[in-house]
């Protein structure tokens, strides 16, 4: 191994990542040649140095401090992420329906609308036209009554035990 | 209670138990932005950023990677966005008078890091790699102080394990350099066409 190879495989060397024969290649070479050496003892010397690098520390009440504006900012908005991805969803599946609705079948919501609107009204007045008959109904006596003077009992076929 | 259990007991919405993941990963993230920021307090408060924005995209987090690359990742951005934003704002300064306002009255230099790291040697070390271009410090951060493999470098930074190496390799002989040749000490320019 010349001393090229050397320098370019010193890291791996330091990394410990070199098979012993590598590392034994080396470490022959190192005994001979002073110029390697001297760049193997400045590498050694950063890689201890690194290796010696104290971690510097946040302070005690770090996770405190971040949990409290984690808190804080959850309160305010009263939704964990996951509600507000599942209220996402349904905002955005409510607004694929309103389009769909909107243009695919051809009617407008204003259409739709007053549909149901006029419904409500033709449902409404078909139950009244029934009711007012329902005071005459109770004057009545159980004999006289025939319920098929009654339009709401006129499609009704009602049979008596006698 | 594993990573992945917390990670999805905080989606169900216990955010509480996030305070683990903080614990977990505090150390680990407070360095690496103390590295880019050079002071404690910057430290904190960029630290804290992460922290938050990690919590606001744990939905999203869908177990692709592993938590401590999805973690790191979204730190080493962070820590780079925020050295550019620091390089756009000190564009508006004059670093001597900056340097001027680290002397205390008997005129000696009253750095920050003296507080927190007490050799003198292991400040200057701190110092030389403060002012590492940002490609090398990151690699020498992730694997020397936190001990993240190539192949995790190589996922978080989304390059191949040979360009870990190779920053790597020269990350190193920019920091042999500085130690070596110009001493301990002194203003740092980086030659990077020497290595």
């Amino acid at each position: 191994m010349g001393c090229r190879q050397i320098i370019e495989k010193i890291d791996r060397y330091f990394e410990r990542e070199l098979n012993d024969i590598e590392t034994y290649k080396i470490e022959k070479h190192l005994e001979k040649c002073s110029s390697c050496k001297k760049e193997y003892d400045e590498f050694k010397e950063v890689f201890d140095l690194l290796s010696n690098h104290p971690t510097v520390l946040p302070p005690e009440d770090f996770t405190s401090r971040i949990m409290g504006e984690i808190t804080l900012k959850a309160k305010s908005m009263k939704f964990s992420p996951l509600m507000m991805k599942e209220w996402g969803i349904s905002f955005v599946a409510a607004g694929i329906l309103i389009f769909i609705l909107n243009t695919s079948l051809g009617y407008s919501i204003e259409d739709i609308s007053s549909q149901i609107h006029r419904e409500s009204l033709s449902t409404g007045s078909w139950v009244s036209k029934y009711i007012k008959e329902v005071p005459s109904l109770l004057e009545s006596s159980y004999e006289k009554i025939n319920l098929q003077d009654f339009k709401i009992f006129k499609n009704i076929k009602i049979k008596f035990n006698k | 209670m594993s990573e992945q259990d917390i990670i999805n007991e905080i989606k169900r919405g216990n955010i509480n138990i996030y305070s683990k993941l903080v614990d977990m990963y505090k150390n680990m993230i407070f360095s690496l932005a103390y590295k880019f920021t050079n002071d404690y307090d910057e430290a904190q408060d960029l630290s804290q950023e992460i922290f938050i924005k990690i919590f606001n995209n744990l939905s999203k987090f869908r177990f692709e990677s592993s938590p401590k690359t999805w973690i790191y990742k979204i730190a080493t951005n962070m820590c780079i966005d925020y050295k550019k934003k620091q390089k756009k704002q000190s564009l508006n300064f004059n670093e001597d008078l900056m340097e001027e306002r680290e002397l205390d009255a008997d005129g000696k230099i009253n750095s920050p890091e003296e507080i927190v790291i007490s050799d003198e040697k292991q400040r200057e070390v701190h110092r030389i790699i403060h002012k590492l271009p940002d490609i090398y410090k990151t690699v020498i951060i992730m694997y020397h102080f936190n001990e993240s493999s190539y192949k995790e470098i190589s996922k978080i930074l989304d390059i191949s394990e040979k360009t870990v190496e190779t920053r790597l390799y020269r990350a190193r002989r920019l920091l042999r350099n500085e130690i070596f040749k110009k001493g301990l000490g002194g203003e740092t320019g980086w030659d990077v066409d020497r290595l």
